[in-house]
């Protein structure tokens, strides 16, 4: 049977039910994103998943455009964008591909948090930042989540539980190194009735790693300076050999 | 045979009505009125689970049963983002007809789904399903009768809702398309509109049929039950003789 990379809707919800916006690890994202969005007249989310992100900012009526290329991720966000008639006037949903995007139009500020390991080759990671260059309007800025490191190896481990009603939702995760720069994930969702197996979905996601002086190289060639740079949603500045890199650029 | 329908666009469904998103709607507190008194209830069709939901919102007990994936995961996806109702909503694979839970309930119902039962075998399985879950003091409630049958007139594709997300405008067109003289089909467009131009459309069809008050007086007679009142709104206003759309409360003989 063939791996299926990406979230189609049944397993959008899934993720969903495990990365509750409300969770403390997103509620900080959340208020790290907000801060820098709320004196913005124009975000641009590149990657926008179900909207993790881009819902709260339009809830305070920051408008933000939502850049994502899995059609099932993007009828995920319309789904609960339309629980939220507040938001309405503030989001709007686009497919499009991030390394290949052309809106017409400019932001006063660009996000891309986790998804920039995705883009598996060095021409895809530079041709995202060079779109984003072309996007990003006089005296605006950009925000770029990045790992630095490979992640280790782990067989599939039960990392979630969620009870709803009568059943027990189930999320695992294995991670493999498939060479030097590049990994594989594999996300396992399971529905249970008490010992009975209801329901599974599996889906697979690949990773590329870069060090920090081959993004700045990609950076500089896409006309993108550093402006400051972080390791943690809490504002830690960023230190030689921190894995996690969030940095702020203009 | 049951309706094999995907509903692949299940995602535009609340934003192009948004009586759906109302928890205050007069079909959700219709619905809800019946849940409250019974204390646990069951869906046969919940689709995206705009009255489960609401009813779960209210701490009671609802199951949750619907054959589509698609409706399934757009279930999923908003109850994910209401964590109060976890303890009160279960949501299952099945169909009216062959869905088995290993228990009883004092209310169960089916709400915009009964004119996909085209036939009458499928009537009296679907019935027969419901007799099984029903508990003996059970109330089960279906929408969306007619008693008189409608006109055979074919409609072309409208316009029926639109509705704006940022600087997207997205429209609902329905028609409808007689087959025979109980089965029509009902055909559905929607599209993504964006500085009016088409970006994205979808098509989706479905079959539709009508049902004599007799026939399904008849069938419930069959499987033991019986209706105690006839609606021909949420607001419990009793039928008429003039009602196009008719609400049957049965319960057992």
């Amino acid at each position: 049977m063939s791996k299926r990379f990406g979230y189609n809707l049944v397993t959008a919800g899934y993720y969903d039910l495990f990365n509750p916006p409300w969770s403390e690890v997103e509620r900080q994202r959340i208020g790290f994103f907000h801060h820098y969005a709320q004196s913005m007249s124009d975000v641009l989310d590149v990657g926008a998943g179900t909207g993790l992100i881009a819902l709260p900012l339009a809830a305070d009526r920051i408008s933000v455009t939502c850049l994502e290329a899995s059609p099932e991720m993007r009828a995920a966000l319309l789904i609960k964008a339309a629980q939220q008639p507040d938001v309405l006037p503030y989001l709007t949903i686009v497919a499009g591909d991030a390394v290949n995007f052309h809106l017409n139009r400019q932001f006063s500020l660009i996000y891309a948090c986790y998804m920039f390991h995705n883009l598996l080759e060095e021409h895809d990671q530079l041709a995202f930042l060079h779109c984003v260059r072309d996007h990003l309007a006089p005296d605006s800025r950009f925000i770029l989540t990045a790992n630095f490191a490979l992640p280790e190896a782990m067989p599939l481990t039960l990392l979630k539980e969620q009870h709803v009603g009568d059943f027990r939702y189930c999320f695992l995760m294995e991670q493999s190194i498939l060479s030097a720069s590049h990994y594989e994930m594999c996300f396992v969702y399971e529905q249970y009735r008490g010992d009975e197996q209801i329901d599974t979905h599996v889906v697979y996601s690949q990773g590329r790693a870069i060090s920090y002086e081959q993004l700045m190289t990609l950076c500089r060639d896409a006309n993108l300076k550093l402006e400051v740079a972080y390791s943690d949603f809490n504002r830690q500045p960023y230190l030689d050999n921190d894995s996690r890199f969030i940095g702020i650029f203009y | 045979m049951e309706s094999k329908q995907q509903y692949l666009h299940a995602h535009f469904y609340d934003l192009l009505d948004s009586s759906r998103v109302d928890s205050t709607d007069a079909s959700v507190r219709f619905f809800l009125h019946y849940a409250l008194r019974a204390g646990d209830a069951l869906e046969l069709g919940a689709g995206a689970g705009r009255i489960a939901l609401a009813i779960a919102g209210q701490h009671i007990p609802v199951w949750a049963v619907e054959p589509s994936p698609m409706m399934r995961a757009a279930c999923l996806v908003k109850a994910a983002q209401q964590p109060h109702l976890y303890p009160f909503f279960t949501l299952l694979p099945g169909s009216a007809q062959d869905v088995r839970i290993n228990r009883s309930f004092r209310f169960i119902y089916a709400s915009g789904v009964s004119m996909h039962w085209t036939s009458e075998d499928q009537w009296h399985t679907v019935l027969e399903n419901i007799a099984r879950h029903l508990a003996d003091d059970g109330i089960f409630v279906v929408d969306n009768l007619c008693l008189t049958p409608p006109e055979h007139n074919d409609s072309p594709l409208a316009q029926v809702s639109q509705s704006r997300l940022g600087e997207i405008e997205y429209r609902t067109y329905f028609g409808r398309t007689w087959i025979d003289e109980r089965r029509y089909r009902f055909h559905t467009r929607y599209e993504v509109i964006y500085q009016d131009v088409v970006i994205e459309a979808y098509e989706d069809d479905s079959i539709g049929s009508f049902l004599c008050q007799e026939t399904c007086y008849g069938l419930l007679k069959e499987v033991g039950l019986q209706v105690r009142a006839a609606y021909q709104n949420f607001s419990f206003t009793p039928v008429s003789e003039t009602a196009e759309h008719v609400i049957l409360e049965a319960g057992w003989s």
